[in-house]
């Protein structure tokens, strides 16, 4: 349970960071998603 | 495709770069660095084989036997339990790459919690590496680690570690800690499976002494000491003994009973017949006082606020001068021990004595410093 809710948090989190990423005005806003997204996105898909 | 599409492809490919630039630093802590085995090395083995599922694994290790023609004693040197210990793992380094065995055997374990070599500890601002010239002046690189396990191999820590069989506690972090976590489980923890191996290879392989080399900080009460369980007592007298004819300052601690998982005690207490010693040296990159840390200091030995301690009474265990600790003395140390120790085991019982030359002295490793003694890459 606890682990599903974990997760769900996640991907809601990743989703936000997403649509901060691709719809916000402000250079800054997207700046902090894409440098948060990416590091994040490589180490759970690349490094084991 | 709008501005704002746009400036968030710029933004991600950015990320991207940096990321790429940070990552590859950050793998380049897993490499290992080549050692160049001395022509008396007989055999490369390797840990897995006394515990398979290390095999493949972060845990696995390099173990180089030197097999003297006439029979003797069988020795195993570690290095590396603690690899943000650098004289303890160098010191190994150097007797891979030098050491001739005339009579019994010495394996060399240099790697001996080879995972720990892969990260370095959070908020200690430790190099990731020591560069030092080889015989012929190339650029020879040894890998600094941290004191535990990568999390990444063992992870969550527990609130307290609790030691098996002893059920002694400890602070969480321990759990990680190989020179806490002897015997070793075969089932246990990634580092008690580390701790199960290195027993087993004593078992399996009927070694009569084993000698584990560390560092530790200049406040630390030991430090420039022999540790030896009771069964090397006599063994260990005799070498300080030698060790203080030779004017060399050296202290002989007895391995505290209540004191679980180190190596001295459980090895020494676990495998029959096996006399088990760990040395320390002093390392002013290692204690709370230190200044900045970083590879000067470790291999020059400098450190000014240890320096500053002096006028303190009692803060340093070991006088620290002008001169410092370098690496050649603290290496010099653990290999005039290591010969000292192999002189007594021949004294205590002259069937397992062990004959060994190609090793420098403390007195020409502090003229000449460690690179004649370290071989160019092929």
């Amino acid at each position: 349970m606890l682990f599903t809710l974990y997760w769900m948090i996640c991907v809601a989190v990743v989703l936000g960071l997403l649509r901060l990423l691709w719809t916000s005005e402000d250079w800054r806003e997207q700046a902090l998603a894409a440098l948060v997204l990416v590091p994040l996105l490589l180490r759970a898909l690349l490094i084991k | 495709m709008n501005a704002s599409m746009l400036r968030a492809g710029l933004l991600t490919a950015l990320a991207a770069v940096l990321a790429a630039a940070t990552g590859l630093d950050f793998l380049s802590q897993r490499q290992v660095e080549p050692l160049v085995p001395a022509p008396g090395c007989s055999q490369r083995r390797l840990l897995s084989e006394w515990h398979p599922p290390l095999a493949q694994t972060r845990g696995e290790a390099a173990i180089y036997r030197f097999t003297g023609k006439r029979p003797g004693g069988r020795v195993l040197v570690m290095g590396g339990s603690h690899p943000n210990e650098p004289a303890g793992y160098l010191a190994t380094v150097l007797l891979v790459e030098n050491l001739q065995v005339e009579a019994g055997e010495v394996w060399v374990l240099p790697r001996a919690n080879a995972s720990a070599f892969t990260a370095t500890d959070p908020q200690e601002g430790t190099p990731q590496r020591l560069v030092l010239p080889a015989l012929d002046g190339t650029p020879r690189w040894f890998r600094v680690g941290g004191r535990a396990t990568n999390p990444l191999d063992q992870w969550p820590d527990p609130e307290i570690a609790v030691h098996r069989p002893s059920l002694q506690a400890l602070s969480g972090i321990e759990t990680r800690n190989l020179n806490r976590s002897f015997p070793g489980r075969a089932n246990g923890s990634f580092t008690e499976q580390v701790a199960h191996a290195i027993r087993r290879l004593l078992e399996v392989e009927h070694f009569h002494l084993v000698v584990d080399f560390h560092e530790a900080a200049i406040e630390y009460p030991v430090v420039n000491a022999v540790v030896a369980h009771e069964r090397a007592g006599e063994l260990a007298a005799m070498a300080v003994l030698g060790l203080s004819m030779n004017g060399m300052e050296i202290g002989l601690e007895p391995s505290p009973v209540n004191l679980r998982g180190l190596s001295h005690r459980e090895l020494g207490d676990h495998v029959p017949g096996l006399r088990a010693v760990l040395f320390e040296t002093a390392n002013p990159g290692q204690g709370r006082l230190r200044g900045r840390t970083d590879a000067a200091q470790i291999l020059e030995g400098q450190d000014r606020c240890y320096l500053a301690a002096q006028a303190i009474p009692g803060m340093n265990k070991v006088q620290v001068d002008s001169t410092g600790l370098p690496i050649d003395v603290r290496v010099g140390r653990h290999l005039d021990a290591l010969r000292e120790t192999l002189a007594a085991l021949g004294m205590v019982d002259p069937e397992l004595a062990v004959e060994a030359s190609g090793l420098p002295t403390l007195d020409e490793l502090r003229q000449r410093g460690l690179s004649p003694w370290l071989s160019p890459l092929p």
